[in-house]
């Protein structure tokens, strides 16, 4: 036989067969345990085990001594007389002896009394002292319950210790009064009885009789306290009552009416509604005859004018001729509720018209219209209708610089979109799959071209004052930004010496990586700028500063690429994607005005860098929501469809747009302002110290 | 005062035993334990006690432990000190002391201590003199405890977390407790307040710690009422108290009478306090009971005997008015000195009829104590297999479940322990040859007294009956 067995529950319904032959059994040699398991088994675990002494006649579990009482029999009188009846008790509450005096005097009662009798041992009897102290205590017990219940205490404050403490409610008037109502003893007996009684009361703090005393507080976890209460929440829930008077049935008959009333008000709304969907189909009816009447032979006008007459005396509402096959709108109903109530309208059943509350309880909601799509979502724009490629109509509409190669390696570099507003916007590639061409930001390439300015202008960035009107633009900076700014005004001013000041520079600004400074990118973004940004704008800011390259007359597409060092580095371009895709504020601080403004020579630079896209239609700057496309197609835009200027031109920015631009965050000013433009963003209290800014210091204010 | 212990033992034989009777209880609330049992297994007749003697290996010293030389031996003897000690039957049991103190009379350096026989339940821990240890045996403390053993009860506690052998009875069921107040209130328990009580006929050695009123903690001895329980400090006040009282019989209402033997149900809210005064008592004879939760909720039924003195207690068992989890009985009680008279087993039987006519399953509230399980094992043993005796074919334990009323758990549980589920087939089978049966049946004794189910007068407890009638 098998020899994988395992405990099986056993199944308590299902029969067992009896076996009354042991042979029959499964051998269980051998066999691992099949202990049945049942729910009991770990607590039977944990019961004590037997200790049992063994005798010579057997075990058993001893006992500690009990021994007979001798007196017994005397003690206790053989009065009982024996009913042949069950014992019952009265009236159902239990058994209560009203006769019973329930105190008993205790070893101080009995001192106290012993010495109040002296010589005169009948002076109080004991019966008659446990009488009087059992009166007081009862009386002032029911005292103390009276005033509470007046005062509204609820029953767990009458059994507190301090309610049964109180012996204040029973005036000694009051209780000398009782006692001599309730037993008979001389004046100055009873009120010694008082007087005593209540100097007991209060040494004890409690009531003399157990019965009396305070009930253990539920909350009290002290185990040597016992007898608590059992809080109504740990109660059985089989013993909550619920009532059932006539106080709930009148509720829930009120129910009942308000429903129906409920369901006859919405019968109305039916009855109306068809009313006028009957009126409807009249209309409809009137002016197809009448149309028919007009426009049919008049030999059919017979016919034409019999169907429409019957269909007006039809006792039905009936759909419009030609509507009627329209399925059903209202399919029978199994609402019980309803069903009633269609029960009641035995009228209109014998119609054979569908139940008025049916109609409307199966009707289908409303079709949700088809929710209308984002107007203004970047939607792919097919690349090759627009014929983008060198050459093509647009390619030359926008006067796009060539496409090189070089800088895109994996061809398809175009992503053109719709923006907001119809504004077809080019992306350099296409976002997140793609290597970004980081063009940097205008400020970047004003600068840069502002340093090549003042490198040409003898270095004199210091003389350049806070002049343009664009001086709430530094504080956006932070101290990150005026770092920055100072060191590129230091990388600006030695430009001239050496090459090596330049790298100087870009060292400095790598160590100020991840500080706020990129905010200069784009003066609104708010610290959003990414500590890539940033040493790339230095980078490109340094190497700008030493701009042996640079020449102003060649065409931007033939300029060397600044960022020749940044391509084809995806995983930088995907984080600075990433983090300038979530804010938001850029598109905010990027009017297309402004981007239109912006045809200044760094835009040029920017354009003519390789590589770079164009942008296209005015304002697409702003829909490219702060992706570096947006930088990429705003200045270019130039060129834009709007076409405006040429993107290779330098066209001086009209001097309107110079505030705008500086309070945008973005520069745009003719070269030869760039270094005022520039200075104009730092505080004016920072000209000096920028003129103390040896090469490659850190600019630390 | 030990020997005056060993006199009484001796001197009196051990009620008759024809089966045991005791056991256990709880009490109100949500007390936990029924306890019981009888204190002899099987059949066996026990003869008197105190001339048996003891089959156990007299010098069975602790195991583990090495005594030190007699000559090093030290008195006082410190707390946690094993060593052999005589018990009742003049044989020496290993124990451990547990507490010491002054002794009453014998000089200044006299000291009683408090031991607990390592064989035995505790309930057999009693104050015993230094003349009842033999010396030769004494293992100290470990590890020894530098200080004077007989301080506060701090030092005990931490010295006991030493001992191991008597953590069995120890920690269940009181999770409702602060753990700290149960480790004092174990350490208090662990000796009994209370060491004897005169109740009716009889003077009842206690067999645990009871949480009496404050007032009444220091008394050795407390004298009970035999009729309404009330409790005296002195014998005196309860002979005054019993002049008063006209009631013979417990306040509730009799449901059953059959000879001299009557049960009494009494309504725990109705009858409060001999229903308190119940539970104090019970507690005393009844290791895992607690006293936590008022009687309120729970109906006593006690068990008396009658005769012309009135109705005298002789155990009980309460439960729950409305059990959730289909207890029919919480605790159960027979007193010590009406045990071994098949009472306990009667009242095992009561609380079965009375699940028969509420329609119910019944079981016993756990965990059982050494005496209860016993006592059920029994019951259930001796119902079960009667019923197989005269069956045939098959049965199923659903089937047997109706017909007995217990717990489906409970059946499994008892045929497994006789090992009469088998396998024949790969099916289950109750394996019932006849001889077999008669076995087991001879094993677990009389029946005890039995329950005459014709001669209950009983109708459920029925909530809302009780609620109108407090409503007046």
């Amino acid at each position: 036989m098998s020899r994988a067995f395992r405990a099986r529950p056993l199944d308590v319904t299902r029969p067992l067969e009896l076996i009354l032959d042991l042979d029959l059994l499964d051998s269980t040699e051998g066999l691992p345990a099949r202990d049945v398991v049942h729910n009991h088994a770990a607590l039977d675990a944990e019961n004590e085990k037997p200790k049992m002494i063994q005798h010579a006649t057997g075990k058993e579990i001893p006992i500690p001594g009990i021994i007979r009482i001798p007196t017994y029999g005397t003690d206790y009188l053989p009065v009982r007389r024996e009913r042949n009846t069950y014992i019952r008790p009265k009236g159902g509450v239990g058994y209560e002896d009203p006769i019973l005096v329930e105190y008993d005097l205790d070893a101080e009662d009995e001192a106290w009394l012993k010495k109040y009798n002296g010589n005169e041992p009948e002076r109080l009897s004991e019966e008659k002292f446990e009488m009087m102290l059992w009166r007081l205590e009862t009386s002032n017990a029911a005292a103390t319950d009276r005033v509470l219940t007046i005062s509204g205490a609820t029953p767990a404050e009458k059994v507190s210790v301090a309610a049964c403490a109180i012996t204040d409610h029973m005036p000694r008037e009051e209780a000398l009064q009782m006692l001599e109502e309730t037993c008979s003893a001389r004046d100055t007996i009873r009120a010694d009885v008082y007087n005593y009684w209540l100097a007991r009361r209060k040494a004890l703090g409690r009531p003399l009789m157990r019965r009396l005393m305070a009930v253990t507080p539920v909350n009290d976890n002290n185990p040597y306290n016992v007898f608590r209460p059992r809080e109504r929440v740990h109660r059985p829930a089989t013993r909550r009552r619920r009532e059932n008077n006539s106080d709930s049935l009148e509720k829930l008959r009120m129910i009942r009416e308000n429903v129906l009333k409920g369901l006859d008000i919405l019968e109305c709304l039916v009855k109306r509604e068809r009313k006028k969907r009957d009126l409807v189909y009249v209309e409809t009816d009137m002016q197809q005859l009448q149309i028919k009447q007009r426009h049919e032979p008049r030999a059919m006008q017979e016919q034409i004018e019999a169907e429409y007459a019957a269909a007006a005396r039809s006792k039905n509402p009936k759909r419009p001729i030609g509507f009627d096959r329209l399925p059903e709108a209202a399919p029978p109903t199994t609402n019980m509720l309803l069903d009633f109530k269609a029960k009641k309208n035995k009228k209109r059943k014998k119609f054979g018209e569908v139940p008025l509350l049916h109609a409307v309880s199966h009707l289908q909601p409303p079709p949700v219209g088809q929710q209308p799509g984002l107007p203004f979502t970047a939607q792919p724009v097919e690349l090759a209708a627009l014929s983008l490629h060198d050459g093509g109509d647009l390619g030359q509409h926008l006067k796009l610089p060539p496409r090189q190669q070089a800088a895109a390696p994996d061809g398809g570099v175009w992503a053109p979109r719709i923006g907001r507003g119809a504004r077809l916007i080019v992306d350099r590639c296409r976002p997140l799959d793609r290597f970004w061409h980081e063009p940097g930001t205008p400020e970047q390439q004003q600068e840069g071209a502002a340093a090549a300015a003042a490198a040409a202008a003898g270095g004199d960035a210091a003389a350049a004052p806070a002049s343009s009107g664009g001086g709430g633009k530094a504080d956006k900076g932070g101290p990150g930004g005026k770092q920055q700014q100072q060191k590129k005004a230091a990388g600006a001013a030695a430009a001239p010496a050496t090459a090596d000041v330049g790298e100087d520079g870009i060292k400095v600004e790598r160590q100020q990586q991840g500080s706020p400074a990129a905010q200069q990118r784009n003066g609104s973004e708010g610290g959003a700028a990414t500590p890539d940004g940033t040493s790339q704008q230095q980078q490109q800011t340094g190497k700008e500063g030493s701009g042996p390259s640079w020449s102003w007359d060649k065409p931007l597409w033939e300029q060397p690429n600044p960022y020749s060092q940044w391509l084809n580095k995806p995983d930088l371009a995907q984080a600075a994607l990433t983090r300038l895709a979530s804010t938001p504020a850029a598109v905010a601080a990027n009017p297309p005005t402004t981007v239109l403004k912006n045809r200044s020579p760094a835009a040029a630079l920017l354009a003519g860098s390789p590589g770079i896209a164009s942008a296209a239609t005015p304002g697409a700057a702003a829909a490219a929501a702060g992706t570096p496309a947006t930088t990429a197609a705003s200045r270019p835009a130039a060129a834009g469809a709007g076409g405006a200027a040429g993107g290779a031109g330098r066209p001086p920015l009209p001097a309107a747009a110079a505030p705008a631009a500086a309070a945008a965050g973005q520069k745009a000013t003719p070269g030869t302002a760039g270094s005022a433009r520039r200075d104009s963003r730092r505080p004016p209290k920072t000209a000096a110290q920028k003129s103390n800014l040896g090469p490659g210091t850190n600019g630390s204010t | 005062m030990a020997d005056r212990r060993r006199a009484v033992s001796k001197g009196h034989s051990p009620p008759p035993v024809d089966d045991g009777g005791l056991k256990v209880t709880q009490g109100a609330g949500k007390g936990k334990r029924v306890m019981g049992g009888k204190p002899q297994q099987g059949d066996v007749q026990m003869a008197d006690a105190g001339q048996q003697q003891a089959a156990l290996p007299p010098n069975a010293a602790p195991s583990g432990r090495i005594p030190i030389p007699r000559s090093q031996v030290r008195l006082p003897l410190e707390v946690a000190t094993h060593l052999e000690c005589r018990w009742r039957d003049d044989k020496y049991y290993p124990a451990r002391i547990i507490e010491r103190r002054k002794a009453d009379e014998g000089g200044p350096d006299a000291y009683e201590y408090y031991v607990h026989y390592r064989k035995f339940n505790r309930r057999m821990d009693e104050w015993v003199e230094l003349s009842n240890f033999n010396l030769d045996t004494v293992c100290p403390p470990e590890p020894p405890e530098p200080g004077e053993g007989g301080g506060g009860g701090r030092t005990r506690n931490q010295r006991r977390k030493v001992d191991d052998d008597h953590s069995e009875e120890e920690g269940e069921g009181h999770e409702d407790f602060d753990p700290q107040q149960l480790r004092e209130h174990e350490e208090f328990t662990k000796v009994k307040n209370i060491e004897r009580i005169e109740l009716g006929r009889f003077e009842m050695e206690t067999w645990y710690y009871s949480p009496f009123p404050p007032e009444y903690r220091e008394c050795k001895k407390l004298y009970f009422c035999e009729y309404d329980l009330h409790f005296f400090k002195q014998r005196h006040q309860m002979l005054r108290h019993l002049r008063k009282v006209k009631l013979l019989h417990p306040p509730g209402t009799e449901i059953y009478r059959n000879g001299n033997i009557s049960m009494f149900e009494v309504d725990g809210r109705k009858g409060k306090s001999f229903c308190q005064n119940l539970c104090y008592l019970a507690k005393l004879f009844l290791d895992h009971k607690t006293l936590y939760y008022d009687v309120d909720l729970f109906l006593f039924y006690v068990m008396c005997e009658c005769d012309e003195r009135g109705a005298h207690v002789v155990g009980y068992f309460s439960k729950e008015k409305a059990s959730e989890e289909g207890f029919n009985l919480a605790c159960i009680l027979t007193l010590p000195a009406y045990q071994r008279r098949g009472y306990g087993k009667f009242l095992i039987s009561f609380s079965y009829e009375l699940s028969k006519i509420e329609g119910k399953v019944g079981t016993p509230e756990r965990p059982l104590s050494d005496l209860g399980l016993v006592s059920y094992r029994s019951h259930w043993t001796r119902v079960l297999l009667n019923i197989l005796k005269a069956s045939e074919g098959s049965i199923s334990i659903k089937d047997l479940s109706d017909m007995t009323m217990f717990k489906t758990d409970d059946i499994i549980s008892t045929l497994q322990h006789l090992n009469m589920i088998q396998y024949c087939k790969g099916q289950h089978v109750i394996c019932a040859a006849p001889h077999v049966i008669e076995d087991h049946l001879r094993k677990c004794g009389s029946l005890g007294l039995e329950v005459d189910p014709t001669k209950i007068v009983w109708c459920p407890f029925d909530a809302r009956a009780d609620y109108q009638i407090v409503r007046g």
